[in-house]
């Protein structure tokens, strides 16, 4: 029944690459996303395996062996290669354990506030008109509020734990993933393959959810890659305030702290939690930029 | 015998500009649009950008609600018929492939969208349904797997059409389908989509404005301007006698086959009228190198003549004899 005009359908042909293969390929040859991602994996199996990997238990005391220095200097040993704190707890150990704290903070603050801006984002997208400006209103009111200030607040209530503070930072960050979803969607909006989602009897949840989050699901995944650094700073500020997690649970911001009185004369107490806090920081941005360039590489201004 | 679709009296008016402050204007996008179509007919649907087309797409296909005015699918008023039964009924194929396919889906599941939003058959049934349809429309069945950005333009319009075909409708309305393919491309799916009616007993209403294609697949022929039909009758009368002067002008701007016969003269005074402030009395008075004393003060009615239909005051026997140079519009 196929007339002559129709395509050979026999002919061997030459297919461009797959999505996902054109993924890869660019991904292989990134390197800030690389070493972002080394980094990133680094920390999240120091978390995952830090009662394998850590030499010592996190919270024993050994007040014979206080503030013994890293190996490097005079007096240093190999039983602590970082050495210990102001109540002879090992360094290296603490820092591992230390990894679970950050870590747990950031996936669990991204995956609150994901979910409540990509929520109201693709509503506001979607639906327009008086969803729309709703969300818009709770965005601005969002942006206007001084988060670091109500964090602190908040935490002055309920309380530094481990799930006050991924919940209060989850709360309080969502916004950009709000106005990136919402911009993303609205683009999407007019689509052709959306009204024909709708003449083809698909529900508003099925647009929703089926044509629309694939669509914006990069864009999601960029900016909760850099939403999570910024978790991760917000929680190591409020342990050094003291208002985060509380001693002796160790976390990044918790052992600057603790570090402080011993600014002077012991800088390793400081030095090393601080610059994991950096290192980690700075490969989550490699590794959200790179994601950016590898998922959507024609979005690039 | 009922016509498979029949519109009567359509008008949608959109509010444009509104906010809580302001009142803002009102667009007619269609005003009191009426015609009716045979199953197994093919009605092109003609006429510039911006004139409604794509608005009486949205209507006929219950996605936008008519301001006033009715749609008959079957003998049945649209608005009675739930979107579920009306989606498999009635299907679109658009004009741009590469907007109307979800980049994120493969195409067996582009193709099987229709069937996974009904649940009536399992998945894998769905996809086969899907397999079978890439076989009826050209497509190799290798690109199952494969994403609309690894495909050409006609590949992807194959897959529209696909998508359109699988909950096997009975009218589907078409776009200006070929107007974003390549030349060559676009014979391929008009003869594609020719293929299919003949298949599947379609019934089409087929938006263009390339008149060589119109006249080459289509039936009858209604010419919109400004929201309204102003000329409807068969495809032979339409295209090369035309009655209405705005007819007559498109007709002429069809560009000659000879190059050596260069550009056709247009003369066409002044632009697209605004739509949120159109011209009283007969909308194309403006431009209409026939208007006379009447056309800028009274709406023409539809008027039979021969065959066709047309809205124009030349042609009503109460307003003809005032105008300048009758004798030249008798038929």
């Amino acid at each position: 029944m196929a007339s002559n005009l129709h395509q050979p359908t026999d002919l061997p042909e030459v297919l461009p690459l797959s999505p996902r293969r054109e993924m890869l390929l660019r991904a292989q040859g990134h390197k800030g996303f690389l070493i972002g991602l080394a980094i990133v994996t680094l920390a999240a199996l120091c978390a995952v395996l830090a009662p394998v990997i850590a030499p010592h238990d996190p919270y024993v005391q050994d007040l014979t062996n206080r503030l013994l220095p890293p190996v490097w200097q005079d007096g240093g040993s190999a039983a602590h290669l970082l050495g210990t704190d102001q109540f002879g707890r090992d360094l290296l150990s603490r820092v591992i354990y230390g990894a679970r704290v950050t870590m747990l903070v950031g996936v669990g603050a991204v995956v609150v506030s994901g979910f409540i801006g990509s929520l109201l984002g693709l509503l506001g997208g979607y639906f327009g008109g008086w969803v729309d400006s709703a969300v818009v209103f709770l965005t601005s009111v969002k942006l206007a509020m001084p988060g670091v200030l109500i964090a602190l607040s908040l935490l002055t209530i309920f309380g530094g734990s481990l799930l006050s503070i991924t919940l209060i930072v989850g709360f309080l960050f969502w916004d950009r993933f709000a106005i990136v979803v919402r911009t993303a969607t609205q683009q999407l909006r007019s689509s052709d393959f959306i009204t024909a989602a709708e003449t083809a009897g698909a529900s508003k949840a099925w647009i929703i959810g089926r044509e629309i989050l694939p669509n914006v699901l990069n864009q999601i995944i960029v900016v909760a890659s850099l939403e999570m650094a910024i978790a991760i700073l917000v929680e190591a500020s409020l342990s050094f305030l003291g208002l985060g997690i509380q001693p002796p649970m160790p976390s990044w911001g918790l052992l600057v702290s603790e570090g402080r009185p011993y600014l002077m004369f012991k800088p390793y107490l400081i030095n090393v939690p601080g610059l994991t806090i950096f290192v980690l920081v700075v490969g989550i941005n490699l590794l959200g930029d790179g994601l950016r360039d590898i998922l959507s590489p024609r979005g690039r201004a | 015998m009922t016509a498979l679709l029949e519109a009567r009296d359509l008008s949608v008016i959109f509010p444009i500009g509104r906010t809580l402050f302001r009142a803002g204007q009102s667009l007619r996008a269609l005003n009191n649009v009426q015609f009716s179509l045979e199953r197994g007919e093919v009605l092109a649907l003609v006429g510039e950008s911006g004139c409604g087309k794509s608005t009486l797409a949205k209507v006929l296909l219950g996605i936008q609600a008519p301001t006033a005015g009715e749609v008959f699918f079957d003998g049945r008023p649209l608005a009675d018929q739930s979107r579920r039964d009306l989606a498999r009924r009635v299907q679109p194929i658009f004009q741009d492939p590469y907007s109307s396919l979800n980049p994120r889906h493969t195409i067996a599941d582009l193709i099987a969208l229709p069937l996974f939003v009904r649940r009536e058959v399992s998945t894998a049934q769905a996809r086969a349904e899907a397999r079978e349809m890439m076989g009826l429309v050209g497509l190799p069945r290798r690109l199952e797997h494969a994403y609309p950005g690894q495909l050409s333009g006609g590949q992807r319009q194959r897959v529209a059409i696909a998508r359109a075909l699988v909950t096997r409708p009975e009218l589907v309305i078409c776009d200006e389908p070929t107007s974003a393919l390549d030349v060559s491309v676009q014979a391929q799916i008009l003869n594609l989509l020719q293929e299919m009616k003949e298949t599947f007993d379609l019934t089409y209403l087929f938006i263009s404005h390339d008149l060589s294609t119109v006249r080459h697949f289509s039936d009858r022929v209604a010419v919109m301007y400004l929201g309204q039909i102003v000329e409807i009758g068969a495809t032979a009368d339409v295209i090369d006698r035309p009655l209405h002067p705005y007819a007559q002008k498109l007709k002429n701007a069809v560009l000659p086959a000879d190059p050596s016969r260069g550009l056709p003269p247009l003369r066409f005074d002044g632009g697209f009228p605004d739509p949120t402030n159109p011209p009283p009395g007969c909308p194309f008075h403006p431009r209409c190198p026939d208007a006379f004393e009447i056309c800028p003060r009274l709406r023409p009615d539809r008027i039979a003549q021969g065959a066709s239909q047309v809205a124009c005051h030349l042609y009503d026997p109460r307003h003809r004899a005032a105008a300048p140079d009758h004798s030249a519009k008798e038929t």
